[in-house]
């Protein structure tokens, strides 16, 4: 995009460019073939999509305990759960050396993952 | 090497009309002219497809044409890569898509786009998000032993969860506070919230041309009053984002 282009901007835009690198990096347009860094790939891609899923577990459990439509034993049965899923995805994140930040993934109205 | 016609754009002008020349270079320094059906036209021109790479400099070359066709004429820019064997083709396209090329750009004429995104980092904000917790109100949640880890796993969630709907308040109230009074300004608009974690709104705004000084005063006007949100303006651009139309 050209300058002439630009009708107001902020001091500097590197800001705005660095954040929409995020959006582009998100999800890898390829999975590396690398036979070292396959796994990693592949795996930053799975578990995206699984805590992509986790979070929105985790949302509706939120809900369903405000709403006061659980037992108090499906109440600690569903702490139970999500503690242990949280910890799993943790542990997953170590062994294939992943961050937070390399699971994020834009959700549009939902907002960004994490 | 096999040559293509490259269709950049479909405007409201005949091709019987005088302006059938219009001295505008397209992709591979080809020249563009127009294959024309009824009172429209596709804005063409012969490209060696194997020297059409995708890149940035050639998206710039297309935007550059489009942008060229658009200071003359009222127009539907085509997607990027659009391309057709012959003018026989092309003429096809064009009666089949006749009357949607036709309401699309009624719908454009005189118009312009503009790009806005805003970015807001609440870190370099003095902003704290505001929740009141109160376990009195999840009376099972509180009747679980005290000691089970579960519940106050819970209990630290459903804080963690109040956190993000007093943030996610804060989102929607900046975006109303700008958004509100663009959209009045605005024929057409489309908006995306929380593009990234900064970047808050992500819209685009189809304007009436003898709106835009008004339409870009509101935003200065804005950005005035709102020193911890940056601002990126641009255009006016050709209506990339207000074309509702597959090709038949």
């Amino acid at each position: 995009m050209s300058d002439e282009k630009v009708i107001i901007k902020s001091e500097s835009i590197d800001e705005f460019a660095e954040e929409l690198d995020k959006v582009k990096n998100a999800l890898p347009n390829r999975i590396n073939a690398d036979p070292e860094k396959v796994e990693q790939g592949l795996a930053k891609l799975v578990l995206t999509l699984i805590e992509l899923i986790r979070k929105l577990m985790e949302k509706q459990a939120m809900r369903r305990i405000e709403s006061d439509s659980l037992t108090e034993e499906e109440i600690e049965r569903l702490g139970e759960t999500l503690m242990k899923l949280e910890n799993k995805m943790n542990e997953l994140k170590e062994i294939f050396g992943l961050k937070d930040d390399d699971l994020n993934l834009n959700l549009g109205p939902l907002g960004d993952l994490m | 090497m096999k040559k293509y016609k490259y269709i950049y754009a479909i405007l409201d002008s005949n091709v019987n009309s005088s302006n059938h020349k219009p001295d505008i270079m397209g992709l591979d320094n080809s020249s563009v002219y127009f294959v024309g059906f009824r009172d429209i036209s596709a804005a063409v021109s012969n490209v060696n497809w194997d020297k059409i790479k995708v890149s940035s400099d050639i998206a710039f070359s297309y935007e550059k044409t489009i942008e060229n066709l658009w200071v003359k004429y009222n127009l539907l820019p085509m997607r990027f890569g659009s391309v057709m064997k012959n003018d026989t083709n092309i003429v096809e396209i064009l009666k089949r898509n006749y009357s949607d090329f036709v309401d699309n750009l009624k719908k454009v004429e005189n118009k312009s786009e503009f790009g806005l995104k805003i970015l807001w980092d609440m870190n370099k904000t003095d902003f704290k998000p505001e929740y009141t917790f109160n376990l009195d109100n999840y009376k099972k949640l509180k009747q679980l032993n005290k000691n089970s880890i579960y519940r106050n796993y819970l209990i630290d969630k459903l804080k963690q969860h109040k956190s993000e709907d007093s943030f996610m308040k804060k989102i929607d109230d900046i975006i109303e506070e700008i958004h509100s009074p663009l959209k009045k300004l605005s024929y057409l608009y489309k908006v995306k919230k929380m593009v990234t974690p900064k970047i808050i709104l992500n819209a685009t705004y189809l304007v009436k041309n003898d709106m835009k000084d008004e339409f870009i005063q509101t935003i200065k006007q804005i950005k005035r009053e709102k020193k911890d949100i940056k601002f990126l303006l641009t255009g006016p651009w050709p209506p990339y984002n207000f074309v509702n139309k597959s090709i038949k």
